[in-house]
């Protein structure tokens, strides 16, 4: 596995998350639901399909310790999160042939989870709130179905990135 | 599937929540100022996101300029109509303000040393992406003189927020939807009388600030649409900065005092630049108590 390239490229997708969050953001366009950029986590999921669960987890953690340094206010939410799902996504791949619709209900599902997950460590600590209804409608909803079909917008690339490597490591 | 959740995995996952739950709890407090490791990655983080801005900017900037050219019309017709009283306005005030200053120089005030300010301009490099932590990270830092706490207003003026923590060269701000229990704003309505409250929270679904403490008297009364600025007292925000205008006014928890509710003028997103607000006159709590102590000490000689 090319760890260079991959970690350039997650690294790009992690500086893109910020800046776009502002520019597409749906209460610029008025609409009623919020969306999330989850790009670092879904490029965590193909390493974790791709690479293999440690992988999975190793990218997840640095990249979601990097997201609670740059991003957030509290440490660690994020590291755990991106960690444990990227694991996770890894263990994936022993049940099921790589294609895009794996990929596609993966990040289906690991997006609804994370989304989940970090909602209630937050809440845990006191830090938000906001009713079950409207978070799971104008929140997590949306964020997870645009996540889903932005990963299969980049299957293509990011499996020929990662398969490259792949082939480079078997020869 | 057994081996899904075996025994080790299961340990893993406990050992990660403890560790997350003690580095969360250690972290959880304001700090204003991060340690170095941190002010290091974001400091680097800051200025590689900030060769990316510009370009995205550039690109949503035509968006919004094509969305725009659809509600030219509206807007004409409702600024035409705005401007005739912007005049009689404008007129209004210099008159006053000739008849404040008049006045002052009658009573021999010098000048108002809490009302003066200097700001600092500083691009936006990135907003946190997430809906939790509502942040931006802006270009300038503690090397251009940026301090924690400081107001921090957009270009059309209004106040976005304050500034969460300082590394070198980039800073956090903190919006004003992520106001909770410890930072509350102290604002005041304007009306032909000062209502003074605090600024406690903010509701992510409806978007509103929510103003409470304010006192319940007959001659107080607060009318939807009233704007409502910062107060200037205690803190490092100095009076007259914009937040919002009221939208609607309910009875407060206990029945004693008033709850407002705002919505604030400044638009969160697709900021490019903001003002960093730094007040000439601060009165920081430990000098008055460093003055107590030596008085005490005085006294004791």
């Amino acid at each position: 596995m090319r760890i260079g390239a991959i970690s350039v490229v997650m690294f790009f997708l992690f500086l893109i998350e910020g800046t776009i969050a502002q520019v597409f953001a749906s209460e610029v366009w008025d609409l009623p639901w919020l969306i999330v950029p989850r790009f670092v986590l879904v490029g965590v999921v193909f390493i974790g399909l791709y690479g293999g669960r440690r992988r999975g987890f190793f990218f997840g953690l640095c990249f979601g310790l990097l997201y609670d340094i740059v991003y957030a206010q509290v440490i660690g939410v994020y590291a755990f999160s991106t960690a444990l799902l990227g694991y996770l996504a890894g263990l994936a791949t022993r049940y099921f042939h790589q294609n895009w619709l794996l990929v596609f209900f993966t990040v289906l599902l690991v997006i609804f989870v994370n989304e989940l997950l970090v909602y209630e460590i937050y809440h845990l600590f006191n830090i938000v709130y906001m009713s079950w209804i409207h978070l799971f409608t104008k929140e997590i909803i949306p964020t997870v179905i645009v996540n889903a079909l932005y990963a299969v917008l980049i299957f293509r690339p990011m499996s020929k990135l990662l398969k490259q490597s792949r082939i480079e490591e078997l020869t | 599937m057994s081996s899904f959740f075996g025994n080790k995995r299961l340990i893993a996952i406990l050992m990660g929540l403890i560790v997350l739950i003690v580095v969360m709890g250690a972290t959880l407090k304001e700090r204003p100022f991060p340690t170095w490791p941190e002010r290091l990655v974001k400091d680097s983080v800051s200025f590689v996101q900030g060769l990316f801005y510009k370009p995205t900017m550039l690109v949503s900037g035509f968006f919004q300029d094509v969305r725009d050219i659809y509600n030219v019309y509206e807007e004409n017709k409702a600024l035409k109509a705005e401007l005739d009283k912007h005049a009689k306005l404008k007129g209004e005030v210099e008159e006053l303000r000739r008849e404040n200053a008049r006045l002052r120089s009658m009573i021999n005030i010098k000048d108002d040393k809490l009302r003066g300010y200097k700001w600092y301009a500083a691009d936006v490099i990135a907003r946190t992406p997430d809906r939790w932590n509502n942040t931006l990270i802006i270009s300038k830092g503690k090397n251009d003189g940026i301090e924690p706490d400081m107001a921090v207003i957009s270009s059309q003026g209004a106040l976005i927020g304050r500034i969460k923590n300082v590394s070198h060269f980039s800073s956090q701000v903190e919006l004003l939807m992520d106001i909770e229990q410890a930072n509350h704003i102290s604002a005041v309505i304007q009306g032909s009388q000062a209502i003074y409250g605090v600024i406690e929270s903010y509701d992510l679904e409806k978007h509103e600030l929510i103003m409470r403490k304010i006192p319940k008297t007959k001659d107080l009364k607060i009318v939807p649409g009233q704007y409502v600025t910062t107060s200037g007292m205690g803190g490092v925000m100095p009076p007259g900065l914009v937040i919002g205008r009221v939208s609607s006014v309910e009875e407060g928890d206990y029945g004693l005092t008033q709850t407002a509710r705002i919505t604030p003028l400044a638009n969160f997103y697709q900021i490019e630049q903001v003002f960093v607000v730094k007040r000439d006159f601060v009165a920081k709590p430990e000098s008055i108590e460093q003055e107590k102590e030596q008085r005490a000490k005085k006294a004791n000689k």
